[in-house]
């Protein structure tokens, strides 16, 4: 007895000596001095400034991607100084928290009362705090504050200020990017493709036979029987192996709504539904579908990708940035295409997409300065974004010599023109196709560089800028949806009482229900849940959207 | 008379003392939070305060009866929690007795580190490498259990296997402890006892279901009995870590469920109204065990 003791004593104790090991010593970070940024060198549009200096104090989300420089950090970077120096407002961070776990540490931090000054919510809690009387009116401070450019990049998405207003008050700053941007593309191992010789997909039928084929003849020439044809995770959908696109390809348009006869109906409850499920069983049964999908997550769908097993997806057009560039960790040669979503029929698919506004700024009702919100914003359109100036874009977006340091992740401000990807990648095809980058700005002229490298030197890494903004890239698909091939969430309001309060048990009993038919269940599964989702409150949101249409049309 | 109470509480002042940590953390960590409770009763509004939100009587316990999965989640955390009660007596009782029996110093105390180890690590890092080991196609178990001419298993996948799977595995993680225990309890037990059995001609087996278990079962009807008043206790690091959508019909638990309303959708009344039903249901099977406990183990604290 005495001797095991002895034992897990020196074993604790040895584990808090590594476990001290491992912590660096606590930095004290000096103050970087005001001339390194070189703000006054700059041609800078600036709103009234703060004298003397206002606090606001506010949270962050910061995930591993975010790098600093030098001994800068969250709570001093060239954002907060800027916004310092410039407009007088000190960034006060009360807590910093990883991207993943924002929205539950923001939800237990002001139940317990701990409220902010400006934070970031999504819609359904901009709602909840709203209804608690938590969040100032920002009417009156956005029509007189806001500036020119403030007001357009709002405008330009019709939805994007209707989503932030509650009772025709306007409570948020929506943070506005390209709505098809979240439209989902076919992304097939083109390299297994002209390997194989087969030619690209057009229809459903195309998309089968070339999942069976990278399946059953091993694409990946390493002998063994371990490529799957379709990858999907968990969750079914998101930005990556997502099962929208699929879905789509049968016109069937789970988890949003759409017009049909008249009123708006929900996707995941239409008969549409059935024709995708039993075709997905399908697959699954002839093992073109990982037989463990269903408890594999993003991270293992991921690894997946990366060791060259996984020959299909559906996925939003930055896929090949990440995870798709991993493929060519185990075979330099990988590259994937992106392809409109094939039909089943002689009717074109449309890509789902919505348009619903992400994220929103708050400010906290009873906060001095509401206005320091809307000069934050003015500083973001009426300098950085669409900014000509390489300078000003060094400085506060990011070097493109460092490009894993983005300088922009430090704010919390970042509003995107909804079609700049667009825009931008139309420019660069031009470009491209007249071989003359001149008009390009910095950003695009790299872009170009990039892609120049891989056809006239042979780069293989740099597929990933061919594929989405190359000619016939991913980018030029988003333009198509965005003329004749989409098909919007046309719920755009902030989350109806009832859906607020139902929707997420029936999203789990909707995940549920389509893992099991993959899975092979029986397709009555669906029948059922269609009568349960109906019952269980499902008619209540229903009649709760129609009624919001009815107001909103 | 009061000269020899001074004495006293002058020899007993450090040993209150020592006491004190441990009852400032129990205030802070434990009775403090209780005041939460507050919320069950309310329909919470963010920023309100604990006292500030309107109050609805029973109406978070109306919602939560009323959800369409509750009962099966109650089913689900009863019986994987007195599964694995019944297999956390089962498994490090015949080890202890297993290892009882071996002579050789070395094997017994090599054997007790290495099956105590798991316990020190966290289920984060146990459900990446479970979940590894019990893939179906390519996981080393499923390969044994291929090898052997059997179908494979989708041990995390299969809602009629989960269950079975999380007892499993936390017995695997926490039987080391458990037979810890029962070793030391063994070496309580008067050798000549055994002296005289060898005598009258009993062999080993005799010797441990006349000797043996007899003088352990005390011990084990203590652990027993007191591990009844964690029976809504099912686990939450380790199914929380290991389940998915597949198999929540049997896998949802109290405490999953809980975060689930609580946490992620910022429900915080129906989530406390959930964990104060648990409570409650706590406390009377403790209490209950308890008795028990004391009638038969004649283990008293009070």
């Amino acid at each position: 007895m005495k001797y095991i003791v002895k034992t897990c004593l020196i074993l604790i104790v040895f584990a808090g000596l590594l476990a001290s090991c491992g912590q660096p010593a606590p930095e004290v970070s000096e103050t970087t001095s005001t001339t390194m940024d070189g703000f006054d060198t700059l041609n800078l549009t600036v709103p009234d400034k703060y004298d003397p200096p206002i606090t606001m104090e506010s949270v962050m989300a910061v995930d591993a991607t975010v790098k600093f420089l030098g001994d800068n950090d969250i709570y001093n970077n060239v954002w907060t100084r800027a916004y310092s120096q410039l407009l007088g407002i000190d960034m006060d961070y009360q807590w910093v928290a990883d991207g993943s776990m924002f929205n539950e540490k923001l939800g237990l931090s002001i139940n317990s009362g701990q409220i902010p000054d400006m934070f970031r919510v999504t819609p359904a809690q901009m709602q909840l705090y709203y209804e608690a009387g938590l969040l100032a009116d920002l009417t009156d401070v956005y029509e007189q504050e806001a500036s020119e450019n403030t007001r357009d990049v709002l405008n330009q998405n019709p939805t994007a200020l209707k989503a932030a207003t509650i009772d025709g008050k306007l409570i948020g700053i929506p943070l506005t990017d390209a709505p098809v941007a979240t439209a989902s593309l076919l992304w097939v191992r083109q390299d297994w493709m002209d390997q194989l010789g087969i030619a690209a997909p057009t229809s459903i039928a195309d998309v089968m036979e070339i999942s069976r084929r990278f399946t059953e003849e091993d694409p990946n020439g390493n002998g063994v029987d371990d490529t799957i044809g379709l990858c999907i995770t968990q969750n079914l959908w998101g930005a990556v192996a997502s099962l929208q696109g699929f879905f789509n390809g049968y016109h069937a348009y789970p988890t949003i709504w759409y017009e049909k006869e008249g009123s708006l109906v929900y996707g995941s409850v239409q008969p549409e539904m059935r024709e995708a499920l039993l075709a997905l069983q399908k697959m699954y049964a002839e093992g073109q579908i990982d037989q463990e999908f269903g408890v594999k997550d993003i991270n293992q769908v991921t690894e997946t990708i990366a060791q060259g097993q996984c020959g299909m997806q559906f996925g939003v057009w930055w896929n090949p940035y990440h995870p798709l560039n991993l493929s060519q960790q185990n075979d330099p040669t990988a590259f994937w295409t992106a392809f409109p979503i094939p039909s089943v029929d002689d009717q074109v698919a449309k890509s789902q997409y919505t348009s619903n506004v992400g994220a929103l700024l708050v400010v906290r009702n009873g906060y001095e300065h509401p206005e320091a919100l809307i000069r934050m914003v003015n500083f973001w359109t009426d300098n950085i974004l669409d900014s000509e100036d390489d300078e000003i874009r060094r400085i506060f977006l990011g070097d493109i010599e460092a490009p894993d340091v983005v300088l922009y992740k430090y704010t919390n401000v970042q509003l995107w023109e909804p079609d700049a990807t667009l825009i931008g990648g139309k420019k660069l095809r031009e470009a491209l196709a007249s071989k003359d980058p001149s008009g390009l700005d910095l950003d695009a002229q790299w872009r170009y560089r990039i892609i120049q490298a891989y056809f006239e030197q042979g780069i293989l890494e740099a597929w990933v800028e061919v594929a989405t903004n190359g000619p016939n890239g991913a980018v030029s698909i988003l333009e198509q949806i965005a003329v004749d091939r989409g098909m919007m969430n046309q719920f755009y309001g902030v989350p109806t009482p009832a859906m607020a309060e139902k929707m997420p048990t029936l999203q789990t009993m909707e995940d549920v229900m389509i893992t099991k038919v993959i899975m092979g269940d029986s397709i009555e599964l669906f029948d059922q849940f269609v009568e349960d989702w109906y019952q269980l409150g499902g008619s209540e949101i229903v009649e709760e959207v129609n009624t919001w249409a009815e107001k909103n049309q | 008379m009061a000269k020899t109470k001074t004495i006293k509480i002058n020899r007993e002042f450090p040993l209150y003392l020592m006491l004190l940590p441990a009852v400032i953390l129990a205030l802070v960590f434990s009775y403090g939070p209780m005041v939460g409770i507050v919320m069950a009763f309310q329909r919470v509004l963010p920023g309100k305060g604990l006292f500030g939100s309107p109050w609805i009587g029973w109406d978070n316990f109306k919602y939560v009866f009323q959800m369409p999965n509750f009962y099966q989640v109650i089913w689900n955390t009863v019986f994987i929690a007195g599964l694995k009660a019944i297999a956390g007596v089962i498994v490090p009782v015949s080890v202890a007795l297993m290892l009882n029996n071996v002579t050789s110093k070395l094997f017994k105390r090599t054997v007790q580190t290495v099956v105590y180890l798991p316990h020190f690590l966290s289920w984060i890092i146990l459900a990446g490498i479970f979940v590894d080991i019990l893939s179906p196609s390519d996981g080393v178990v499923n390969l044994l259990l291929k090898a052997v001419g059997m179908q494979p298993i989708f041990f995390l996948g299969n809602d009629n296997v989960f269950p079975w799977t999380m007892v499993a595995t936390d017995i695997w993680k926490s039987f080391g402890f458990g037979t810890i225990v029962y070793l030391a309890a063994l070496t309580d037990i008067d050798p000549t006892l055994y002296e005289a059995a060898t005598v009258d001609g009993a062999n080993r087996w005799q010797q441990t279901w006349h000797i043996t278990l007899p003088g352990i079962m005390g011990t084990i009807i203590m652990l027993t009995t007191l591990s009844l008043g964690n029976i809504l206790n099912a686990g939450f690091d380790q199914i929380f870590n290991l389940y998915s959508p597949l198999v929540y019909r049997t896998g949802d638990i109290i405490d999953t469920l809980v975060y689930r309303t609580g946490i992620a959708n910022y429900q915080y009344g129906v989530a406390t109204a959930v964990g104060l039903f648990k409570s409650v249901v706590s406390l009377l099977l403790i209490g209950i065990a308890y008795k028990l406990a004391a009638k038969f183990a004649d283990y008293r604290i009070f």
